[in-house]
C-alpha cells in the first residue's frame, strides 16, 4: 500500500473530474472524517486514515483489499473506473440521468443507454461528459459518456444512443469473480 | 405698411433657419393661421400688436382678413388720438423722453426731501404740518427708495457740525423756500401715480364689465345665427358691430401696457406687480374658458374659435398664460375629437373648403358640411400637433442653452428678461405640453397622427425630469390598460419603447419595461419565438380570402361568379366599415404585441444584462412566460443560464429567472424532461437573503417559485428537497410569523409530495454520508438527512395562535397528512392572510372572558329581575352590589392562592419574628458602639485634663482658638471643645 505518485494522482483527478468535477474537494477534505487514496496492487482505494493506519502494520502481498475501490490503472498508465465507486460518484454527480423503469434492465445488462430510454437529464448537459445514472427512483444504476448535449437531445429520434455505457451495477453479478 | 415687409421677410428667414426664434416662430404660427388667404402678409409682431391680437380674440376669427387690416388702420388712428389726450392727464408711457425726465425727477426727489426732512428735525420745528406730511409721503413712498435714503444718512449730520458742501450753501430760508415747491412737486407725483393706478384699475374693471357685455351680445348673436346659417357672413357682421366695442378695450389694453413698459425704470411696488399679474391671468382664463365653453356648444359652427385660442396661446407673453393656453386646447381637442378616424380626401376636399362653391363630387348639404368641419378639425389638429412639438423643442433647446450658459458662468439674471422665461418656467411648460400629448393619445389612439403622439409620449418616457417621465409612463400604461384601438396603438408603443431602449443603451427606467406587465393576451394569441419569422398566416389569410381555389372557380357558373364578386366586394366594405376587429386581425396584433414585448426583453438580457430594468424584465418574462414557443425554448434557457451564471446577483430577480425556466420547461416538458440544476443551487444559494428585513417582500415570489420548482412534480432528489426543507426552515426562524406560518406549511405539503423526506424530522444518527453543511452552496452536497428539523420544535409555542397547530400537524409525522391538505390553503394565501405589514395584530387579540363575579353578578340581576317582575321598579333604584366576600370560596383564582399561602406559612419559618430579632440586635449594636466611644473620649479627656495641668503648672500656654463642635455627646459642652481637638490631633 502506498500514496500515488504524482502522474498516477493527475491521471486518476482527471478521470473523477469528468464525472464530479470541482466537487472532487468535497471527497478529499471531509468535514466528519479524514479520508485519502492509497494504491495497492495497481488499485486505488478511498479509505479513512484510521483504517489506513490499521492497514500499515498488514504486510503488502497479504493485503487483499481496504476501503472503496475506485478502479485500478492498467499497465499502460491509463485509469479505469470501477463501478464499486458508484455511491461516492452519485453523491457529487455533476451532470445526472435518470433512465425510465422499461430501459433499466437494458442498461443493467450493460447496454448503451437510448434516447427512447432516457426519463431525465441535467439542464446544460455538454456532449462527451461523463454522467451518473438513475433510476427514476434516484437509484445509482450506472454510469457513462454522453454521446450528445442536451440541447442536441432535444432534436434526436428515440432509436438514437444517448449515453455510452462504461460501468453499470450489474457488474456486482456478471464480474464478481474479478472485482474484488 | 413696412412693417408686413419686414414680416414676411424675416418669416422667410425663419423657414429657413433651423432655430426658431420667439417673434420669428410667432409669426409663422400666424401665417399657419392665415393660409389659404395669401392676401394678407402678418404683420410685424409689436407690443401693440400683441394687445391687439390679445384684445380682439374673438374678432379676428373670420377667415376673411381683409377686415382686420381695415380695422387695425383705424384703431391705430383712434390709438394715436387718445395717445394726445393721454399725454395731457397721464404720464406719457409711449413718448420715453417725457418719461424719463419723469423718472429721474422721481428718483432725485425722495433724496432732497429727505434732506430737508433731516435738516428740518434738527433745526425748524414749526413747520409740523410739513413734516407730517413727509412721513405720510415716506409711508407711500417704496420701501426700496428709503432703504437707499438710509445708506445715505451716515454721510450727513444731524446735529448739521459736519455738512457736505452743497448742503452748507443752502441757508435755511433758502431751504424753506425750497421745500413746500419739492412737496407740492412730491404730492403731485404721487398723487399722479395714485390715480393712474386708480385709473388702471378702473379701466381693467371695465373692461372685464365691457367684455362680459361683449359677450353677452355675442350670445344675442349666436341666437340671431342659428337663424341664419352662413358662417362667415355673419362672423363679418359680427366684427363690424363689436368694432368700437374693440377699439375701447384696445385703446384700455394699451394703456395697460404702457404700465408695463414702465415698470421697468419707475419703482413698482412688488405686491402691485402681483396684483397686475393676477388680473392679466384672471382675464385669460376667462377669455380662455368662454372661448372654450363656445366651441363645445356647437363644434361644428364654432370651430374656428379654436384659433382665437391658439392666438392666446402663442403671443402671450405670460408663461401661466401660456400654459392654460396650451392645456385648454388639449381639453378642447379632448372633447371634440369624434370617435372615428378622419379619412382624408387629398386635393378635393381642401379645394371645396377654400373656395366655397367649387364641388367637383357632389354632396348633400349635411355631408359637405360635416366634411368641411371634419378638415378644418384636422387642420387645426395638426397645428396643434406642430405647434405642441415646437414648443417642446423650443424647451429643449432653451434648457441646453441654460446649461451651456450655467457653464461659462454668466449671471442668471440675464435670462429672465422681458419675454424670455426661466429655466423652471420652460420646465413647467414642458410638462404641460407632454401632459396635453398624452392624455390626446390615452383618450383618442383611434385619431389621426397617432404615430407623432406615441413618439412624443415614449420618447419623453425616459426624460431625466421625474415628474414628465412618470406622467408619460403612467400614460402609457393607461393606454395598455384601454386600448380602444384593440392593440394597434399599443404595438406602436411598444416598438417605439424598445426603441427608445436601444437609443438610451438600456439604461433607463425600469418602470417603461413594467409597463408591459399591464398587457393582457387573450387565447387567441400563438405561442410566440421572438426570432422567429413574423407569423405570414395574417397576411396568407388576407390573400387567400379574396382568392377562391381554381376548382370551386372552375364550378361556378357565371352569374354565379357575378354574385360572388358583389358579395366579396360587399363583405370587404362591411369589413372596413365594421369597429369591431376580427378574431384574425387581433390575434394578429396581439402576437406581433407579444413578439416585441419578448424581443425587448430578449435584447435586454442579451446586450445589457447589467441593466437597472432587469428586474422589471425578468419580472416580466415569468409573467408572460407561457406564450414562449417550444422553438425559442432551447434558446431562451441558454440565455437565461448565462445570465444566471454571471449577472444575477439579487434573489428576486434569480426567482424570477427560474420562475421563467420551470414554467417554459413545464409547459413543453413533454419533448425532453431535463433537469435545472444551475436554477436550484442558484435559488438554494441565495435563498438565505430571504431571512433579511429588506427582503421581506420578496417571501410571496420565493414561495410560489419553490413550489413551482419543488412542489409541481415528484421529480426532484430526495437529498435536493431535503436540503431546500433545511435551509426553508432555518430562514423561517428569522421571519416574521406569517412568512413563517407560510414557509411551515410549504414544508408540510413538500412532506406530502415526497414522504421519503419525513426522515429529515427525526434524526436516528445512522446517516453516513458525512456532516450537514449549511454553508454550501449546492443542495445536493449539503448532507441534509444528518442534521434534523429541529427548527420546527421552536414553533411549538408560538406566540401567534395560528402557528403552533400546524407546526404540531407538520410534525406529527403522519400518514394522513395527505388527507389533511388538499383542504388547506396554499403557502402564499396563508402569507396574505396573516399580513401584518399594515400594522396591528392578525388575527386580532382575543378579548379576554369575562371574569367570574362579574357573569355571577350578572345571573343573580338577572334571577332577581325575574323573580321579582313586581318591584322591578323599586330594584332599579336599589342598585345591586356583589359582595367578594360572599364569592370568595367560588373564585377558583382565589382558592389557589388562599391555598398557596397556607402551605406556604406551615411549610416556612415565620418572617415576622426574624425582622423583629433583627431590630433589636441592631439597636443592641448601636447602643454598644455608643459607649465605647463615649468611653474613648472620656479617657482622652482625663489626659488631656492631667496634661493641662501639667503645663499650668510649668508654662501658661497661649489659648489657641477653639472650634465649634456638633458632635451629639452627652458630656458637657465647656469640655467638649477641648476634647474634640484632643481627638483630632
Amino acid at each position: 500500500m502506498r500514496k500515488l505518485t504524482e502522474e498516477e494522482t493527475k491521471v486518476f483527478f482527471e478521470k473523477l473530474i469528468k464525472f464530479i468535477g470541482r466537487n472532487i474537494s468535497l471527497l478529499i477534505e471531509r468535514k466528519d472524517e479524514a479520508h485519502c487514496f492509497r494504491v495497492q496492487k495497481n488499485k486505488v482505494y478511498y479509505v479513512n486514515e484510521e483504517t489506513m493506519k490499521k492497514a500499515q502494520s498488514v504486510p503488502r502481498d497479504s493485503l487483499q483489499s481496504l476501503g472503496t475501490c475506485f478502479g485500478k490503472f492498467t499497465k499502460t498508465g491509463k485509469f479505469k473506473l470501477q463501478i464499486t465507486c458508484l455511491d461516492y460518484l452519485a453523491q457529487y454527480a455533476k451532470y445526472k440521468v435518470w433512465v425510465k423503469p422499461q430501459s433499466e434492465m437494458s442498461w443493467l445488462y450493460g447496454n448503451n443507454l437510448l434516447k427512447a430510454g432516457m426519463g431525465r437529464i441535467t439542464e446544460d448537459t455538454p456532449a462527451n461528459q461523463g454522467v451518473v445514472l438513475f433510476s427514476m427512483n434516484d437509484v445509482p444504476i450506472g454510469f457513462g459518456t454522453t454521446s450528445k448535449s442536451t440541447q442536441d437531445c432535444r432534436k434526436l429520434d428515440p432509436t438514437a444512443m444517448v449515453v455510452y455505457h462504461i460501468c453499470d451495477v450489474g457488474e456486482y453479478l456478471r464480474d464478481e469473480d474479478t472485482l474484488f | 405698411m413696412t412693417g408686413v415687409e419686414e414680416a414676411y421677410l424675416k418669416r422667410k428667414r425663419a423657414s429657413a433657419a433651423a432655430v426658431v426664434s420667439k417673434e420669428d416662430e410667432l409669426d409663422e404660427f400666424k401665417a399657419i393661421f392665415d393660409n389659404g388667404s395669401t392676401k394678407v402678409k402678418p404683420q410685424r409682431v409689436t407690443d401693440e400688436d400683441l394687445e391687439f391680437f390679445n384684445s380682439n380674440s374673438g374678432f379676428h376669427s373670420s377667415a376673411d382678413l381683409e377686415n382686420i387690416q381695415l380695422e387695425t388702420k383705424k384703431l391705430k388712428k383712434i390709438d394715436k388720438g387718445k395717445f394726445d389726450k393721454d399725454q395731457m392727464t397721464d404720464s406719457e408711457d409711449e413718448d420715453e423722453d417725457s418719461q424719463d425726465s419723469q423718472d429721474e425727477k422721481e428718483e432725485e426727489d425722495p433724496d432732497y426731501s429727505d434732506e430737508g426732512d433731516l435738516e428740518e428735525d434738527g433745526e425748524e420745528l414749526d413747520e409740523e404740518e410739513v413734516e407730517n406730511k413727509f412721513i405720510e409721503n415716506r409711508e407711500h413712498r417704496n420701501w426700496t427708495d428709503f432703504e437707499l435714503v438710509r445708506n445715505r444718512l451716515p454721510i450727513k449730520n444731524q446735529d448739521g457740525t459736519v455738512k457736505k458742501i452743497t448742503e452748507i450753501q443752502l441757508t435755511p430760508q433758502v431751504r424753506k423756500e425750497q421745500l413746500p415747491f419739492e412737496k407740492f412737486e412730491q404730492s403731485k407725483i404721487l398723487t399722479r401715480k395714485e390715480k393712474r393706478e386708480l385709473e388702471q384699475t378702473q379701466r381693467k374693471q371695465e373692461a372685464m364689465e365691457k367684455k362680459r357685455m361683449e359677450y353677452e351680445k355675442r350670445e344675442e348673436k349666436k341666437n340671431k345665427q342659428k337663424q341664419k346659417k352662413i358662417d362667415e357672413d355673419l362672423m363679418e357682421e359680427e366684427d363690424q358691430d363689436l368694432g368700437d366695442d374693440v377699439i375701447d378695450r384696445d385703446q384700455e389694453q394699451d394703456d395697460v401696457l404702457g404700465g408695463d413698459g414702465s415698470q421697468d425704470d419707475k419703482p413698482m411696488s412688488e405686491a402691485d406687480l402681483f396684483l397686475k399679474h393676477q388680473m392679466e391671468v384672471e382675464t385669460a382664463k376667462t377669455n380662455l374658458s368662454k372661448l372654450a365653453s363656445r366651441i363645445l356648444e356647437d363644434p361644428e359652427r364654432n370651430i374656428m374659435f379654436i384659433k382665437d385660442i391658439f392666438a392666446i396661446c402663442i403671443l402671450s407673453q405670460d408663461i401661466i398664460v401660456k400654459k392654460l393656453g396650451v392645456l385648454s386646447l388639449g381639453a378642447v381637442f379632448k372633447d371634440i375629437i369624434p370617435g372615428y378616424k378622419i379619412h382624408v380626401d387629398k386635393g378635393n376636399s381642401t379645394l371645396e373648403r377654400v373656395d366655397g362653391k367649387v364641388q367637383k363630387v357632389k354632396y348633400s348639404k349635411e355631408i359637405q358640411q360635416a366634411k368641411q368641419y371634419e378638415a378644418k378639425l384636422m387642420k387645426f389638429y395638426q397645428t396643434y400637433l406642430v405647434f405642441i412639438e415646437n414648443t417642446i423643442d423650443i424647451c429643449l433647446n432653451q434648457q441646453q442653452a441654460h446649461s451651456a450658459a450655467v457653464k461659462s458662468a454668466t449671471i442668471f439674471s440675464s435670462f429672465v428678461r422681458k419675454g424670455e422665461f426661466s429655466i423652471r418656467e420652460y420646465g413647467g411648460l414642458l410638462l404641460q405640453v407632454i401632459k396635453c400629448a398624452a392624455t390626446l393619445l390615452v383618450s383618442h389612439p383611434h385619431f389621426n397622427f397617432r404615430t407623432n403622439l406615441v413618439t412624443i409620449v415614449t420618447r419623453f418616457s425616459v426624460y431625466r425630469d421625474n415628474e414628465v417621465s412618470t406622467l408619460c409612463i403612467s400614460h402609457i400604461r393607461d393606454l395598455f390598460k384601454q386600448d380602444t384601438t384593440g392593440g394597434e396603438t399599443s404595438l406602436e408603443v411598444i416598438r417605439n419603447i424598445s426603441n427608445v431602449a436601444k437609443v438610451t443603451n438600456y439604461m433607463f427606467d425600469p418602470r417603461i419595461i413594467r409597463t408591459f406587465m399591464v398587457l393582457r393576451f387573450n387565447d387567441l394569441v400563438e405561442k410566440v419565438n421572438p426570432y422567429g419569422t413574423s407569423s405570414e398566416e395574417y397576411a396568407s389569410m388576407l390573400d387567400k380570402k379574396k382568392k377562391l381555389s381554381n376548382k370551386e372557380r372552375k364550378l361556378l357558373s357565371h352569374n354565379d361568379r357575378k354574385e360572388f364578386r358583389k358579395e366579396k366586394k360587399l363583405e370587404q366594405e362591411m369589413e372596413e366599415a365594421s369597429a369591431v376587429y376580427s378574431s384574425k386581425e387581433q390575434k394578429y396584433i396581439q402576437t406581433e404585441m407579444l413578439k416585441s414585448v419578448f424581443l425587448t426583453y430578449f435584447r435586454i438580457i442579451k446586450r445589457a444584462p447589467h441593466s437597472l430594468a432587469m428586474t422589471s424584465v425578468l419580472e416580466g418574462l415569468a409573467r408572460f412566460s407561457h406564450h414562449i414557443s417550444v422553438d425559442f425554448l432551447g434558446d431562451m434557457l441558454q440565455a437565461l443560464s448565462t445570465l444566471m451564471e454571471n449577472q444575477v446577483t439579487t434573489l428576486p430577480n434569480a426567482l424570477n429567472a427560474s420562475i421563467t425556466a420551470f414554467k417554459t420547461v413545464k409547459l413543453h416538458g413533454h419533448t425532453l424532461n431535463v433537469d435545472l440544476k444551475d436554477y436550484f443551487s442558484k435559488v438554494y444559494s441565495m435563498l438565505g437573503q430571504l431571512a433579511l428585513p429588506s427582503q421581506q417582500h420578496v417571501c410571496v415570489l420565493a414561495l410560489n417559485a419553490l413550489q413551482l420548482m419543488l412542489g409541481e412534480r415528484k421529480q426532484t432528489a430526495v437529498e435536493r428537497v431535503a436540503a431546500f426543507i433545511k435551509r426553508v426552515a432555518i430562514i423561517s426562524l428569522s421571519t416574521p410569523p406569517n412568512a413563517s406560518l407560510a414557509i411551515i406549511s410549504f414544508i408540510k405539503h413538500l412532506f406530502v409530495i415526497y414522504p421519503q423526506v419525513q426522515r429529515i424530522i427525526e434524526n436516528d444518527g445512522t446517516y453516513t454520508g458525512g456532516e450537514y453543511n449549511f454553508d454550501i452552496e449546492d443542495p445536493d452536497h449539503c448532507n441534509p438527512f444528518a442534521t434534523s428539523l429541529w427548527e420546527l420544535s421552536f414553533f411549538y409555542k408560538h406566540w401567534h395562535p395560528a402557528i403552533d397547530p400546524v407546526a404540531k400537524r407538520t410534525l406529527a409525522f403522519n400518514e394522513r397528512a395527505s388527507e389533511l391538505v388538499g383542504r388547506e390553503k396554499t403557502p402564499p394565501e396563508i402569507f396574505e392572510l396573516y399580513d401584518t405589514s399594515k400594522g396591528g395584530f392578525n388575527p386580532p387579540i382575543k378579548i379576554p372572558a369575562d371574569h367570574p363575579l362579574k357573569l355571577r353578578a350578572k345571573k343573580l340581576e338577572e334571577e332577581k329581575l325575574k323573580a321579582k317582575g313586581k318591584k322591578l321598579e323599586m330594584l332599579e333604584k336599589q342598585k345591586v352590589f356583589v359582595i367578594p366576600s360572599s364569592q370568595y370560596p367560588k373564585s377558583s383564582f382565589l382558592t389557589d392562592i388562599t391555598k398557596q399561602v397556607q402551605e406556604f406559612d406551615e411549610s416556612s419559618v415565620s418572617f415576622a419574628s426574624y425582622f423583629t430579632e433583627l431590630k433589636d440586635y441592631e439597636q443592641e449594636l448601636k447602643l454598644s458602639r455608643q459607649l465605647k466611644r463615649l468611653e474613648k473620649v472620656k479617657i482622652i479627656a482625663t489626659q488631656q485634663f492631667k496634661l493641662k495641668q501639667q503645663s499650668k503648672e510649668s508654662k501658661p500656654q497661649p489659648q489657641q482658638p477653639q472650634q465649634p463642635s456638633k458632635t451629639p455627646t452627652t458630656t458637657k459642652a465647656t469640655t467638649k471643645t477641648t476634647k474634640k481637638q484632643s481627638i483630632k490631633k
